[in-house]
Formats: structure tokens, C-alpha cells, sequence
């Protein structure tokens, strides 16, 4: 059986959030996009819960992580899924308007599988949206799912 | 020839025995010489050898002259110890001193050591002379008399006129056949005598004194305590024992009848030997005064022969004219009325020699009675020159101490009594503790002290420290006589005398207020900095941690606007595309436009405030190299330009390569840049020798600018020419004056308008990051 890949977008700014997914829209993708807008959204997606119940229940083929949200920020998240066994194989993409050296280094021991600082021009945003779920989605194979993996929901 | 002076040297540096020997010689001492460096030697040669002096260095490597001179005191008292070192503070001259070393030399006034080795020898001559004279003093008249007594062949009694014996001699005692002396004091005289002799001889005595006549022996019958009697003659005498009136009996046993010539022959050679070789001149004079008995002591102590003298007048030989009155007048009452003030009791007094010389000498006249012939007068006569000698080495030595100790004015020098009081006192204690000597003497040492130490007992503590460990440091704030303190520092050492008895305490006490304070000056100065060195320190940390977070949050939050702005704009242009005219679209690329410039500007603002923060990372760095690595990385934009290249040589330098990659970057790309409107842009690089330092300059003949605004153009936003001429975001040269201060460097520049610019810095090679902190509050303010 397979179900429709889609995207996690953790991004708490409605301004960006927006503009990330008419900068999907524009590239023609039609693949489902979930916002959450804050660190724990993220996370109640990610479990099928709170708000997000009706959710997919496979993974998400990327997550779009911004780093700066309220109640649990993004290294939280990110630290989370790659602490924990079944997300752990989830690609995960930082985009944050952070250069910073201290942020950067930070993702990457955490284990993030890329960092992208969301540029101020729109043409360059785009481009950048447009390759990220570009890369991920089409190029990249994702990790073979583990069916022998007895499951909770199995019944 | 003098004998050899045995010198042991205890000195660790071969060199300075060399020299100190070569120094004896040339004094014209005739000496032999042992150096020693060790405990074990020095200790060794004192048993086997003892040496004659001992000249010390103070710090030996391992061993060291006081504890030497501990040794010497304990082992070889007499022998002279003399300090001969390198250098000697008041001090340790005062120390050596005290510590009893008998002088001290420095080695840089070597000169001076043969007069002190001499000095020393002679002192230690005078000083066995003054105890061998202090000997003979000990046997006093009254020693000798005893002895006299004790050892008298013959027995002798006192019976106090209640007719109980007092004293026994031991003659006495071996006569009446007693085991000791007690059995015969306190007994009846009537059970020695049988009562009615002693009655009889009582009755002769009281008739004798009476009559002023002299008693005659008789031979008597004792009734020995063992119960035997013998026979001895006795001659009585009243006399005075213990205050009370008594009776003096001189028995001599006659037993034994059979040799009695033997025995006054035996007695007169007895005689005839002391008087013979007594040390002491021995002479009778009549009456009259002239002379009958001269003995060889006599002839040796005056320098007149026997023969020279018999019959002549003592007075006329031996007594000086000054006192010649005195004599006869004393003489004369002598002869009046039998009693004379130098009857029986030694006396000091001036004597002349045969040359003329006069002399110190004790002198003793003995009476002796009997028939007018055999009157007269015994003259014991001593020659005391070299006591009185000795004597006066001894108070000269006293006087030289206490020149010293007057002498010194820095240090208060007192003695103290067994009790702690006051009883010496010099002017260096005056001066320090300000008390005159007669204000303080008799006072306790707890007068100098503060309450608090009196209360909590200090000023006995001391004494008592000094008293059972031999020294006590005594350091802490005094009271002068005006109330005012004082920081002293000093030692209260323990004296004692030959038997080990308290005598007293010395106390050496220094002023040290001005180091006190000085010292508490500097403590409280170097908490101060410390305390200051803390808040500053945390001041920087704070504005640097207060500037990370600022600059965090400008990465984060600052841009997202921009971004939104220009993003909408983009999304507005596209959607309402047939509803704007040219005018509105011409405002929107101006938003846009405006809103990335402020991109860039906060972008380069972060970069810049990153080159203060980051960390350095110095190396060996190839300007030339740089230069080269630059020239490529500009290559866009030298397209279509005519550029002529001018590089001189290069040196290197110490750096961070990445930040100085962008000094020169920044600075060749300024040169393109203002040089652009140019037909043909000029740019030099190279380097000049300066105050011996290296100046890199970057020349070109662009537009240049005004030098009233030279100070304006390296800091932060700051732009002399408009945008719209030449881009920039106005960090550029900021960034490169940071970077230079960071290897603590200096950068300017130099213009016309229209005539070119030069920029010029120097990077000093081989030193620290000289001006860090200025750079990293350079973006706090």
C-alpha cells in the first residue's frame, strides 16, 4: 500500500509560513503540507496527536524545521525526532534566518541532514524552497520501511 | 721567634682562602692555615687541632657560620671567632655580636682582617691573664686566713667565757682524741682542763688583757674525750667569736718529748720555704719602720736587693711622696697607741719600684708581739698590676660595648631584670620608643605595649618564650611615651649567667612603621586592582554576552521582515500585475530594492561584529600570497577596465590568515571601486621600513575624498561618497581597522580629492594581540 508522501512544515511566522507554501504552490507541487506553528505542534503531527489526529500515519518524506518558535523550539524538535527510534531516519531540513556559527553547529550535532538560511530576496527563497522539496522528494530514496517492526496500531 | 698562629678557616670558596691567606702573609703573620667547608671538618679540626682563631664565611652551602659559632662556644669558648663574608647589613653586624663572634671583616676590606686577627689574639691574651688574676682573687684574706686555720699543725680552741667550746680545729680535734669536731663544740672546757686549771688560766687571761702583757706557754695536762690525756703547751689569748668574749687556745702536743728540736727545726724550714718562695713580698719592719726581713719576692716586686735594703726605712723605698704623709701619720698613731687602719686587713694602694714606677698593690700588715726586739710589723705585699690590668681591659671592653650600643641609633638596645623591668636603656631606645633613660628604668616591658596585647597577656608571653627556648621575636604595634604606635620588630633573647640562672632579658627592637605601612599599602593596592581587574572582567563578559545575544536576535528576527517585505512586493508585482501603472511599479522595485539593501547592511553588520568575536588563529602569513589570492577573487570587477599594477615586494607576517585575507581584500577592492571612473586606474601595493616597523600601504589615483573627514572613514556605517556613485555597505574599512588592532596594529590614510587615496597599516610581527578587548568594546559602544 502506498500513501501520499507529504511535508512537515515547523515554522511559527504565518509570513513565512506563507510564503513557503505559495513558494511550493509555485513550483507546482502538490504533495500535502502540514503546518505546525510552534515545536509542539511539531511533535503532536509527528504522533498523530492533539490537533492532528487525522494526520497521516507514515512519516513525512522531509521536515522543514525553523530553529526561533515559542514553547519548544526547533533544536528541541530536532533533538527529539533523532532521539527516538521511529523518526529517527526522517529527513530533517533547518530553515531559519539564522547565519549564526553557534546555530549552525549546533543542528548539525544534532544530527540535522541539512541547514538553509531563508534568503531576504524572494526569487532566491523560492529557488531555494524549490530545490530543497526537490531534492528530497524526487532525488533522494528514502529508508526502506520496517514491516517485520511489530506496531501498536497493527490491530 | 713568635710561636705559629693556628688558623682555621671555615670558607666553602677556595678563592676567597687563597686570598684571605695571601692577605695573613702579607701582614707579616706567621701562621699556618686549615680550610674547611663541612660540619664534619670544621668539627674535627676543633678537637684535633684546636686552633688559635677561627675566621668563618657566614652562608656555606651546607653549613653556616652561626651554627659554627654556636660550636665554638660550647667547645672552645676562648678561641676568637671573626666573621669574614661578602656582605654584612647593620643588622647582621649587630647579630654577630650578639652571638658573641669577636669581630667581623668584609671580604671586600680584607685589608682590615690582619689587625683584627691581631686584636683578637691580643684580647684573648688579656682575657686568660684576667682569669688567672680573678683566680687569685677568689682566695681572699679571709680564704687564706681559714686555710691558715684549718691547716695549723697545731690545735686551736675558742671557749667563750661561759666556759663552752665554740670552735675546734681540726689539729684540735686529732689532740682531744675526737672522732669529729661536733663532739668537742658545746663542751664544758673544765672537763678538757679539769676545773681548777681553767679557773687559773681563766684568771691569767683577764690579768694579760688587763695589763696589756703578753701570755707565755705552759704545759698543761688534757683530758682527752676518749678518755687518755696528753701534755701540750698552751697559750691562751682573749679574743672576741661570735660577738661574745672568749678565750683563744693554742695547744701544742708535747707528748712526745723525744724529737723536740726536730720539730722546731722542721717548723723553722717550713718557714724559711714560704718565706722563701712566697709569691708575695714578704717584710718586717721594726718599729721604727726600717727594714729587718726582705724576701726574694720582695727583691723581685720593688727591684732592691736584700742587701740594699736591711736596716734602711720602708717609707723611703716604697712609698710614693704623694702618700708619705699618710703613712707616717699612720705610722706614727701605729707606734702611739698599738691600733692601725691598715692593722689586719689587706688594703689597695699605690707602692714605688727602685726605677720610680709606681704600682698598684694589696698590702696586709701583720703585728707580731714579744719582747721589744721581736716587736714589729709583718708586711705582706702583692703586686696587683695585672689584675688592675686586667680589670681595666674589662671595663674598656664594657666601654667599647656600650659605645656600640649608644652608638647605634636605629635600634632601641635594653636590658631587662629577671622580672621584666627596664634596667639599661640607650639612645636608640630613646629615639624609637621615646622615653628618656631615667623615665623608664625600673618600668616592666608591658609599658611599651597596647592594651588589648596587655589584657590578652603578650608582654609575659614573650618573656616567658625567651626564657624557655632562649629568644623570643617580638613584632607588633607599641606605645610610645606620647601615646603614639608604632610597628616594631624585634627579639628579646634570654640572658643567663655561668650557671645557667636568669639574669635578665636583652631586647633589640626596630621602628618598622614605614614598611608596615608601606607593605598594608601595597596589600590594600593589590586587593583594590584585583577587585577592579574582577568588575571589569565581568563588565566585558557581561557586554559581550549582552552583545552575542543582540547580535543572535538580529539574525533571527531582523531579517524576517525584510524578507516578508520583499517577498509580497514580488508576490503583489506578479498578481496585480494589470492593475498597476508604471509609477506603482517603479515604488514597488523601490521597496524591494531598499528592503535588500537592508539585508545587506544587517548582514554586514553581523560579519563585522563576528571579527570581533571570533578567536585568532595566528600563523606565518605571506602578505604577497594574500595579495595574490585577492587579485583572483576580484576578478569580476576588472572586466573592461585598463588597470596598471604596481606590486613591490612583500614580507611576511604573523596572523590570523582569514582575517588578514580580508584587509586586503577590503582594501584592493576599495582601490577598483573608487578608481572606476579612471581611463586608466593606478594601484600600488608595497611595503616601507618606518620607526622600525614595517608600513604596508595600498595606493590608487582614484577620486579620493576630503582629509577633514579622514576620521569618519573607518568607523561603522560611515560613507563619504553617495551610494548611487559607488556601492557599499560602509563596514568595509571598519572591518579592516578592527582586524588591525586585533594584531595590534595601526591603520590610516592619506588623500586629496580627485588625487587618490593611500592606505596604510602595520601588523607588529611576533606580538600578542595587543588591543583585543578595545576591538571587542569598539562594537559594544
Amino acid at each position: 500500500m502506498t500513501t501520499q508522501k507529504w511535508i512537515l512544515l515547523a515554522e511559527d511566522n504565518p509570513q513565512d509560513a506563507d510564503l513557503a507554501m505559495r513558494a511550493l504552490a509555485a513550483n507546482g507541487v502538490h504533495e500535502h503540507v502540514v503546518v505546525a506553528r510552534d515545536g509542539l505542534e511539531a511533535l503532536d503531527c509527528l504522533n498523530h496527536r492533539g490537533n492532528f489526529k487525522s494526520v497521516s500515519t507514515e512519516n513525512p518524506a522531509v521536515v522543514l524545521l525553523d530553529l526561533k518558535m515559542p514553547k519548544v523550539d526547533g533544536l528541541a524538535v530536532l533533538h527529539e525526532i533523532k532521539t527516538t527510534e521511529r523518526f529517527r531516519n526522517i529527513p530533517v531540513v533547518v530553515f531559519t534566518s539564522s547565519r549564526e556559527e553557534i546555530d549552525i553547529a549546533r543542528s548539525y550535532q544534532l544530527g540535522a541532514n541539512a541547514y538553509v538560511v531563508k534568503p531576504v530576496d524572494f526569487q532566491k527563497f523560492r529557488d531555494a524552497v524549490k530545490e530543497v522539496r526537490t531534492f528530497w522528494l524526487n532525488f533522494n530514496e528514502p529508508p526502506p520501511v520496517l514491516t517485520s517492526q511489530p506496531s501498536a496500531t497493527a490491530a | 721567634m713568635k710561636k705559629e698562629i693556628g688558623i682555621l678557616i671555615l670558607e666553602d670558596i677556595a678563592a676567597d682562602a687563597v686570598r684571605i691567606n695571601h692577605e695573613l702573609r702579607r701582614g707579616g703573620l706567621n701562621f699556618s692555615s686549615t680550610r674547611v667547608e663541612t660540619r664534619e671538618s670544621f668539627l674535627s679540626e676543633i678537637e684535633h687541632h684546636q686552633p688559635d682563631i677561627i675566621l668563618s664565611d657566614h652562608g656555606l652551602p651546607s653549613f653556616d657560620g652561626f651554627t659554627a659559632l654556636d660550636i665554638v662556644k660550647e667547645k672552645c669558648p676562648d678561641t676568637p671567632f671573626i666573621f669574614v663574608t661578602g656582605s654584612l647589613g647593620e643588622e647582621f653586624a649587630i647579630n654577630t655580636f650578639k652571638h658573641g663572634a669577636t669581630d667581623y671583616v668584609l671580604k671586600t676590606r680584607l685589608s682590615e682582617l690582619v689587625p683584627a686577627v691581631e686584636r683578637a689574639l691580643r684580647e684573648r691574651e688579656e682575657r686568660r691573664r684576667r682569669m688567672e688574676a680573678e683566680r687569685a682573687l677568689a682566695e681572699t684574706a679571709e680564704g687564706r686566713y681559714r686555710r691558715l686555720v684549718e691547716r695549723c699543725p697545731d690545735a686551736l680552741l675558742v671557749i667563750h667565757t661561759d666556759d663552752h667550746i665554740a670552735y675546734a680545729n681540726p689539729a684540735a680535734v686529732k689532740l682531744l682524741g675526737a672522732a669529729n669536731e661536733k663532739q668537742l663544740i658545746g663542751k664544758n672546757a673544765g672537763e678538757i682542763f679539769q676545773p681548777d686549771p681553767w679557773d687559773t688560766l681563766l684568771d691569767q687571761v683577764r690579768r694579760q688583757h688587763r695589763q696589756k702583757s703578753r701570755c707565755s706557754f705552759e704545759e698543761q695536762k688534757l683530758f682527752r674525750v676518749d678518755g687518755n690525756t696528753c701534755n701540750a703547751e698552751i697559750c691562751a689569748t682573749p679574743t672576741v667569736f661570735d660577738g661574745k668574749p672568749a678565750v683563744q687556745i693554742l695547744a701544742h702536743d708535747v707528748t712526745d718529748r723525744l724529737a723536740p728540736r726536730e720539730e722546731t727545726k722542721r717548723s723553722d724550714a717550713l718557714k724559711i720555704a714560704v718565706f722563701e718562695t712566697a709569691l708575695d713580698a714578704i717584710i718586717s719592719i721594726c718599729p721604727k719602720g726600717s727594714i729587718q726581713e726582705w724576701n726574694p719576692a720582695a727583691e723581685r716586686i720593688f727591684g732592691y736587693r736584700h742587701d740594699e735594703v736591711i736596716g734602711r726605712l720602708l717609707d723611703d723605698l716604697i712609698v710614693p711622696a704623694a702618700l708619705l704623709e699618710i703613712y707616717r701619720e699612720g705610722l706614727a698613731n701605729y707606734l702611739a697607741t698599738g691600733a692601725g687602719s691598715l692593722l689586719n686587713r689587706p688594703v689597695e694602694l699605690k707602692l714605688r719600684r727602685a726605677n720610680g714606677e709606681e704600682f698598684p698593690a694589696e698590702l696586709a700588715i701583720t703585728h707580731h708581739e714579744g719582747p721589744d726586739e721581736e716587736q714589729g710589723c709583718t708586711v705582706l705585699i702583692r703586686d696587683i698590676t695585672e689584675r688592675k690590668k686586667a680589670e681595666q681591659a674589662l671595663r674598656e671592653n664594657e666601654e667599647r660595648f656600650r659605645m656600640i650600643v649608644e652608638g647605634v641609633k636605629d635600634y632601641a638596645i635594653y636590658m631587662l631584670g629577671p622580672d621584666g623591668r627596664v634596667t639599661t636603656w640607650n639612645s636608640g631606645a630613646e629615639a624609637v620608643e621615646g622615653y628618656k633613660a631615667e623615665e623608664i628604668i625600673g618600668k616592666h616591658i608591658s609599658t611599651f605595649f597596647t592594651e588589648e596585647d596587655i589584657k590578652k597577656g603578650i608582654p609575659d608571653r614573650y618573656l616567658k618564650e625567651a626564657e624557655t627556648t632562649g629568644k623570643a621575636v617580638s613584632e607588633g604595634w607599641r606605645v610610645r611615651q606620647d601615646g603614639t604606635r608604632f610597628w616594631s620588630h624585634g627579639t628579646i633573647t634570654a640572658l643567663r649567667d655561668e650557671e645557667g640562672k636568669l639574669c635578665g632579658f636583652s631586647k633589640i627592637a626596630h621602628d618598622m612603621t614605614q614598611s608596615k605601612r608601606a607593605e598594608e599599602e601595597i596589600r590594600r593596592f593589590n586587593v583594590e586592582l584585583e577587585e577592579r581587574v574582577r568588575k571589569r572582567t565581568a563588565q566585558l563578559e557581561a557586554a559581550n554576552s549582552e552583545l552575542e545575544a543582540f547580535s543572535y536576535s538580529v539574525s533571527h528576527d531582523l531579517r524576517a521582515p525584510l524578507r516578508h517585505i520583499v517577498g509580497y512586493v514580488d508576490i503583489l508585482k506578479v498578481e496585480a500585475a494589470d492593475k498597476l501603472d508604471d509609477d506603482a511599479k517603479t515604488h514597488l522595485q523601490t521597496i524591494a530594492d531598499a528592503a535588500r539593501q537592508m539585508g545587506n547592511l544587517i548582514d554586514a553588520l553581523l560579519e563585522f561584529s563576528r571579527m570581533g568575536r571570533t578567536e585568532m588563529r595566528r600563523q606565518k602569513v605571506s602578505l604577497a600570497q594574500l595579495v595574490e589570492d585577492a587579485r583572483r577573487a576580484l576578478r569580476p570587477e576588472m572586466q573592461d577596465r585598463q588597470i596598471e599594477w604596481k606590486i613591490g615586494p612583500l614580507p611576511d607576517v604573523e596572523g590570523d590568515p582569514v582575517m588578514l585575507q580580508q584587509v586586503i581584500v577590503n582594501l584592493i577592492s576599495n582601490a577598483l571601486k573608487y578608481s572606476r571612473p579612471r581611463k586608466k586606474a593606478q594601484i600600488e601595493i608595497g611595503s616601507m621600513k618606518s620607526d622600525n616597523k614595517t608600513v604596508f600601504f595600498i595606493r590608487d589615483n582614484g577620486v579620493g575624498f576630503d582629509m577633514s573627514y579622514a576620521d569618519k572613514l573607518f568607523g561603522v556605517f560611515q560613507r563619504l561618497h553617495p551610494a548611487r556613485e559607488f556601492e557599499g555597505t560602509g563596514i568595509g574599512l571598519a572591518n579592516v581597522r578592527r582586524i588591525v588592532h586585533r594584531h595590534g596594529g595601526r591603520v590610516w590614510a592619506e588623500s586629496e580629492i580627485d588625487r587618490g587615496a593611500a592606505f596604510y597599516f602595520t601588523i607588529p610581527t611576533g606580538v600578542k594581540e595587543g588591543s583585543h578587548d578595545n576591538a571587542k568594546m569598539d562594537s559594544a559602544g
